[in-house]
């Protein structure tokens, strides 16, 4: 993995988590940042269970190998949206990015 | 122990809650939705450990002199502890965080919290203004079934010995269901979470479920020992009484039997020390946060407030008909082994599954069908 530059605190890349802490998600932040979404869902403002409902039903649209980009405010979805999409076998979670409150989770449609 | 003494007390108890639960984002209500809904199980485990941490840690204390057995925090029972339960349980689920986690999310810059917390107080507003005697005499006095019970009066030997039985008890039922590997890797996911320099711990945007559950836990033993139990409901019904008082005048709330009941052995219509660790949980909650880059005043969805609204309202309703909230029943009266809990614990369950199963409709639940699209 490419060193990373400074971040701010919050920032929900592998060199800001908990030691030990599992990354959560497959690719870089750099290389999230790069990705170019089929669709961004909005889903700040909202908290459990509506963030895990609007991915589900986002992913079921998309086709085989889009990226969705979720945007939430809510820190607790950044911990059930990974857990239950992968769940679902609807997609692979590649990555999630924070800062200041609002987190990115990137996903590919399976 | 001097009423100044245990303010402060209950500032430095309620910042290490509001805290920990923030960095651990403890939410009750992911505890049991979201296992019904996808079987996610990280507060649900911080809740097991907090609640066998306080369990061996008051059991100890009392048997060591340390505190009085009456220092637990054990109600009658009844169907009341029932249904108070599962009116609570309905309101978390719709409101979407119980009474601990609004707290720590007013603290976080939730606005939608703000708002379920004012919709508590009307609910504890309603229910002391129907208090006597309609829910008196028509509801509570009729579901009531026995005095108060817990293990702990029940069986003959001293407390520790029923305390480490219950804790050995549970330890076993995880051993065969995970194993000595699985709890061993448990034990090292949680511990390796926590290394590192306290700056850098402080820094990190969330901890290990475990790791808050253990902490929580050893902090209810210390507020055990110095000074009671930890509860958040009826510290906000108190809360509500002098907001009646500062619209109302004195009079509303002192001729009114409820309030006037939850304010014995305070030195008048005052914020007490109970009443000052709630609000050092909001205190610690935007600490936590904003040390962590979590902290952000976050507006809701106008949709959402009905939700809000709702669930705020019913959560402290059912908060005083059971009573206690999943802070009194869940994390001090588990590990109080009191009966009257055990059954608005399970109350709070049904509550949430009802919501979860037929206002969300397990949202999440369903293995999806691979794209159908190739």
């Amino acid at each position: 993995m490419q060193p990373s530059a400074p971040r701010a605190p919050g920032d929900l890349v592998p060199d800001q988590l908990a030691p030990g802490e599992p990354v959560p998600g497959e690719l870089a932040p750099e290389q999230l940042q790069r990705l170019r979404p089929d669709r961004v869902l909005d889903s700040t403002g909202e908290v459990c269970p509506y963030p895990v409902k609007q991915a589900l039903d986002a992913l079921k649209e998309l086709a085989p190998g889009s990226i969705l980009v979720q945007l939430t405010d809510h820190s607790m979805s950044t911990q059930t949206v990974p857990f239950a999409v992968r769940r679902s076998g609807l997609a692979r979670v590649l990555g999630i990015t924070g800062r200041g409150g609002v987190y990115r989770i990137y996903m590919k449609r399976l | 122990m001097s009423w100044e003494t245990l303010l402060l007390l209950g500032a430095g108890f309620g910042f290490a809650y509001g805290f920990l639960l923030q960095k651990g984002d403890f939410c009750f209500v992911s505890a049991f939705r979201d296992w019904f809904s996808f079987r996610y199980t990280a507060v649900a485990r911080g809740i097991l450990v907090m609640v066998l941490t306080a369990l061996v840690g008051w059991s100890l204390a009392v048997s060591l002199g340390w505190a009085p057995l009456d220092r637990l925090w054990v109600p009658a029972v009844g169907w009341n502890s029932l249904l108070g339960g599962v009116l609570f349980g309905l309101g978390m689920a719709v409101a979407g965080g119980c009474a601990s986690g609004t707290l720590y999310r007013c603290g976080m810059g939730y606005v939608q919290f703000w708002i379920t917390l004012a919709a508590m107080g009307l609910g504890y507003f309603t229910f002391a203004w129907l208090y006597d005697p309609w829910l008196l005499r028509y509801v509570l006095e009729p579901l009531r079934l026995s005095g108060p019970v817990t293990l702990y009066r029940v069986l003959p030997w001293p407390p520790v010995v029923t305390g480490l039985a219950v804790f050995a008890a549970i330890g076993l039922v995880l051993w065969l269901k995970v194993g000595r590997t699985g709890l061993a890797a448990g034990w090292r996911e949680a511990t390796a979470s926590f290394r590192g320099p306290p700056g850098r711990l402080l820094r990190a945007p969330r901890w290990d479920t475990r790791v808050v559950g253990f902490l929580l836990g050893l902090t209810m033993v210390l507020q055990f020992v110095t000074m009671s139990v930890w509860g958040i409901t009826t510290p906000e019904a108190r809360l509500t009484a002098l907001a009646v008082r500062a619209v109302a005048g004195e009079g509303a709330v002192a001729g009114n039997a409820y309030f006037a009941s939850i304010f014995r052995g305070y030195p008048g219509l005052v914020a007490g020390p109970w009443e000052v660790l709630i609000l050092a949980m909001v205190v610690g909650a935007a600490v936590a946060a904003w040390l962590g880059g979590t902290f952000r005043l976050r507006l809701p969805r106008a949709a959402r407030l009905p939700n809000a609204v709702a669930g705020g309202f019913l959560m402290a309703f059912g908060s005083r008909v059971a009573p206690g909230c999943n802070i009194g029943n869940i994390a001090s009266g588990l590990p109080a082994l009191s009966l009257h809990s055990l059954v608005a614990t399970v109350g709070i369950g049904i509550g949430v599954y009802l919501v979860t199963a037929g206002l969300f409709r397990f949202q999440g639940a369903r293995r999806q069908a691979r794209a159908a699209a190739d």
